[in-house]
């Protein structure tokens, strides 16, 4: 494949934003936390973040620290971080939403030469919800105007379709994409490249993370540490908060798998399989050593009307998504 | 939850089966997403059949093989040319002015010095005709009168050995050498062994240094060079003992500030700096590299250039132009990745467009033959094959 630097795929999460550019050996990602944290402000701070190059705006009497320095100072000045987006989409109750979102954007090294004519960038959307007929209006233009502010020319993706761009071209590009983020768990079945079926559901990393925190007593934070840092699917369980994590990793599993047989039992456009299909499985909340079996058992214990070929993690799980979105970018031009 | 009414199954076996023919995942993609748009839907053709019975069937199958190869055919939008490297090799034009002008010479601020003892004009340079990227065809094209990029050659004379002993022969060489292409107004430029550069023909005006010639940029495709591209040529010769052209460290050190000061002068880009046997083609058998002057060995980094032997070759992926053994035999059986490339482009397009890719490739030279019977005439064609 030849280097294309004009073209960009973006991954927008409720917890990471991911972006991918095409290079020689073929992609290269950069990603940030979706997320802020405001301090408060004084001088020497802002020498320190400038010196280790951290992110940061400095406004009036705060500073605010965006991106993946926003973890760590929040867990050091024990408060919560702020998102630009819950459950998939722009927090309408987050006024700084829009504006953080372009900084962390902006602070992606991965952004392509604009030497050779307006860049384009295929950005990921979350589909509705199962059961509810939700605009996503208002998120898709709002990140598209803010993309298209940056110099872009802008093109939206499913991200479950873009799950399948990125990992299912052996089919052709049919199966099933999943995505498992921090807001939703996006489902694609894909045929032919074609989005036959797309639903999301909102059970998904945060949700784990505040029932998680609502049971223990922790900070929401503190269990996403935790659960990104040392859980793991094998049964035993070294202390409470790891218990109550799978408890609650069990019920988001088995809400995605019930998901799909409704979606699949219900859908009136299904294509006539002929032989199994793949799924790829992919998104930070699908990390944790163990969690494709788990997912395989509940998933053949459901009676999905459904054949799979395998059920798989995609390589990359945390950058499938921007990879599909480069993809379709990429198959644009 | 949403839905989108999926291929019917009778177009999708054909859509995997097409698809499967395409190596690149992002072609493949781009196909199948541009075939999914157009064809028809299980609905419609559960409808037909209710309506129509078998002769429905028939129709649909028929209708649908034809209707992606109609869409991509038809459509000249879909079939695109590949994707050019963006050349990142630029030359800073503040640092680059004449200091001097006589009647003998010039002198440029990046050392460059120009002989003007053998200069001779010529047909003043017309404008040219450009021809689109994706797709080009005769009456689809934009009139220049830019100078667009340089063709690099060989003199392909007599080389004495570059030693102190032969400084004469070398001299009387170079000076036989000079004359020639003066009276046959063969380049603008040439660089004798010892690295000096001496205009031949004015910058304004065309040399016949290209002949039969295809190059393409971001911007379109050109043919026959010798009114869009300067030609410049090194006093050196191909079939050496290694059947490799070798330049002199003065020649390369011209070439660099000659190449600067021209890019600079006519704004060329990186990318428009080619060999003639990168530009050359031979319409009789409609090959490639009918010169083979610096077809491998050219000397792109030390001239401040992008490799462009690693470009997809333009006459392969406009015209279908192809290439035998005895050119990889003078590349020394390393092919550039150019070749590669273009080959590799053709055969997408060609699955894209549903046909075996021998007929593909009969098309595009169909093209290649309308357009320069649009351009000089039939009698013009015969001379090109000739």
């Amino acid at each position: 494949m030849n280097p294309n630097t004009n073209a960009i795929g973006l991954d927008v999460g409720t917890s990471r934003i991911v972006a991918a550019v095409s290079n020689d050996d073929g992609y290269k990602y950069d990603s940030q936390l979706n997320a802020f944290v405001t301090i408060p402000f004084t001088k020497m701070t802002v020498m320190t973040l400038q010196r280790e190059g951290i992110p940061h705006t400095v406004r009036g009497q705060e500073i605010v620290v965006h991106g993946n320095e926003s973890e760590k100072f929040a867990d050091l000045m024990n408060t919560e971080i702020r998102r630009p987006m819950t459950r998939g989409v722009l927090d309408a109750k987050e006024p700084d939403a829009v504006s953080m979102m372009q900084q962390i954007i902006g602070s992606l090294a991965s952004t392509p030469e604009r030497s050779t004519g307006k860049p384009r960038v295929c950005f990921t959307v979350p589909a509705a919800p199962l059961g509810a007929e939700e605009s996503l209006t208002y998120h898709e233009t709002t990140v598209r105007q803010l993309l298209e502010q940056m110099g872009y020319e802008t093109r939206a993706v499913n991200e479950g379709l873009a799950v399948v761009y990125g990992e299912l071209e052996s089919t052709n590009y049919t199966g099933i994409g999943i995505s498992c983020g921090g807001g939703l768990c996006n489902v694609c079945l894909s045929y032919l490249s074609v989005p036959v079926l797309s639903f999301s559901i909102a059970k998904a990393g945060d949700y784990i993370d505040n029932s998680a925190a609502s049971m223990t007593g922790e900070r929401s934070n503190h269990i996403r540490i935790v659960k990104e840092g040392s859980f793991h699917f094998n049964g035993f369980f070294a202390d409470k908060v790891q218990q109550v994590i799978s408890v609650y990793y069990d019920d988001m599993i088995k809400s995605l798998v019930n998901g799909i047989k409704e979606a699949f039992s219900s859908a009136r456009n299904m294509p006539k399989l002929n032989r199994p299909i793949p799924l790829v499985l992919s998104g930070g909340t699908a990390l944790p050593p163990g969690f494709r079996d788990r997912f395989e058992k509940i998933f053949k214990e459901s009676d999905v009307p459904v054949q799979l070929s395998e059920v798989r993690m995609a390589p990359k799980p945390l950058e499938t998504a921007a990879k599909g979105a480069l993809i379709a970018a990429l198959s644009e031009m | 939850m949403s839905e989108k009414p999926p291929p019917s199954k009778l177009t999708a076996p054909i859509l995997n089966w097409r698809a499967d023919q395409i190596g690149d995942p992002i072609a493949r993609l781009r196909f199948l997403r541009t075939a999914t748009s157009t064809i028809d839907t299980g609905k419609s053709s559960a409808r037909l059949f209710r309506r129509h019975g078998l002769a429905a069937i028939v129709l649909l199958l028929a209708g649908s093989a034809m209707m992606p190869f109609r869409s991509m055919l038809s459509a000249t939008h879909t079939e695109r040319a590949p994707r050019i490297t963006p050349a990142t090799a630029k030359v800073d034009t503040t640092k680059i002015w004449q200091v001097e002008s006589t009647k003998d010479f010039e002198n440029y601020s990046n050392g460059l010095r120009i002989e003007k003892a053998f200069a001779t004009p010529n047909r003043t340079r017309p404008k040219y005709r450009v021809f689109q990227r994706n797709g080009p065809q005769a009456d689809k094209y934009e009139m220049r009168s830019n100078i667009a990029g340089i063709v690099y050659h060989t003199t392909e004379s007599h080389i004495a050995p570059f030693q102190k002993d032969s400084n004469d022969l070398l001299r009387r060489a170079g000076r036989s050498v000079i004359a020639e292409v003066q009276i046959r107004r063969c380049y603008n430029y040439l660089i004798d062994r010892f690295g000096r550069v001496w205009r031949i023909v004015e910058e304004s005006d065309v040399a016949w240094h290209a002949g039969p010639s295809i190059w393409a940029d971001s911007t379109g495709v050109y043919v026959n060079l010798n009114e869009s591209f300067l030609g410049i040529s090194f006093e050196a010769e191909t079939y050496t003992k290694d059947r490799q052209a070798i330049a002199t460290d003065a020649q390369i050190h011209s070439a660099r500030m000659l190449t600067e000061m021209l890019r600079a002068k006519y704004n060329i880009p990186a990318g428009n700096c080619a060999t003639h046997a990168q530009v050359s083609v031979n319409a009789a058998n409609m090959g490639i590299a009918y010169h083979t002057d610096w077809a491998g060995n050219f000397p792109f980094a030390a001239l401040g250039l992008p490799n462009n032997y690693a470009e997809p070759l333009p006459s392969l992926w406009t015209f279908g132009f192809d290439y035998d053994q005895s050119l990889i035999r003078v590349l020394g059986d390393k092919p550039w990745t150019g070749l590669t490339l273009a080959e590799q482009h053709v055969r997408e397009q060609a699955a894209l467009a549903g046909l075996p890719a021998a007929q593909y490739k009969h098309r595009l030279q169909q093209r290649y033959k309308e357009l320069i019977q649009a351009l000089y005439g039939a009698d013009e064609v015969q001379a090109n094959e000739s």
